[in-house]
């Protein structure tokens, strides 16, 4: 007990604490005597402790990180501007150079975005990360 | 805004302040024991006496080291002068309201 006591209490009431409980109860060790080290530890605990508690308790209330639910790209490339809205990890809209792409043109298989005929002609790959956020490659820059 | 004593707060602030310059943990809790009737564990008197040192209401010092005690120190606890302000004012807020209720209740 005396060495949970001193491994989770604040070292700087450690000394009068160890001797209030010396004089307590001497060599003694009885149920008031646990009682009293267990909420001494839980009352007085070290800095680091309570700021560990103090971030598992916000990271519990949190909840889970996860990718956001909904959210809007903003993308430019040497071929110009580019918007993506996803929800729940699905491109549902885009546009380019302001101009919105027609839904038929949106073709999402899995983690993977196709806009057709947005690469100079070619189609436009663009990878949708599941933590968040997208990938692709630089489309050319078109004198058109 | 003004500093509130909760409950429990009081009770050891007026422990604290009938010990005189005899208050450290073990005599605290030994003083609240004695006249509540109920265990009190001593986690939670440090705990509050730590909050109300805190609020300013109690200053703690090293006090004298003994053999009964290890050899340790004691952490000898004082109530300030607003310390003695709060437990004035909560006196007068409960003798306030203690009015209404009938002797024979």
């Amino acid at each position: 007990m005396t060495r949970l006591l001193r491994w989770f209490c604040d070292p700087d009431k450690l000394e009068a604490i160890e001797g209030d409980l010396a004089e307590l109860y001497g060599d003694r060790t009885s149920g008031r005597y646990v009682i009293d080290v267990v909420s001494l530890c839980v009352r007085q605990p070290r800095t680091a402790i309570r700021s560990f508690v103090a971030a598992l308790v916000v990271l519990v209330l949190a909840g889970p990180i996860g990718p956001p639910d909904h959210y809007i790209v903003h993308a430019t490339d040497p071929a110009g501007e580019f918007v993506l809205e996803i929800h729940q990890g699905q491109a549902i809209a885009a546009t380019l150079d302001g101009a919105r792409v027609p839904e038929r043109d949106l073709v999402q298989t899995g983690d993977t975005l196709i806009i057709r005929g947005a690469d100079n002609g070619a189609d436009f790959h663009i990878a949708i990360k599941p933590e968040g956020g997208i990938q692709w490659y630089p489309r050319h820059f078109s004198s058109r | 805004m003004k500093k509130r004593l909760a409950g429990f707060e009081e009770l050891v602030l007026l422990a604290t302040a009938s010990l005189g310059e005899e208050a450290y943990g073990v005599t605290v809790r030994q003083r609240l024991e004695a006249e509540t009737g109920t265990a009190v564990a001593l986690g939670a008197v440090y705990a509050v006496l730590d909050r109300l040192e805190r609020k300013g209401y109690v200053r703690s010092a090293w006090g004298e080291a003994t053999p009964q005690r290890g050899g340790r120190r004691k952490r000898m606890f004082r109530v300030t002068a607003p310390g003695l302000t709060a437990l004035r004012a909560m006196g007068r807020i409960r003798s306030r309201l203690a009015q209404p209720i009938p002797k024979h209740a």
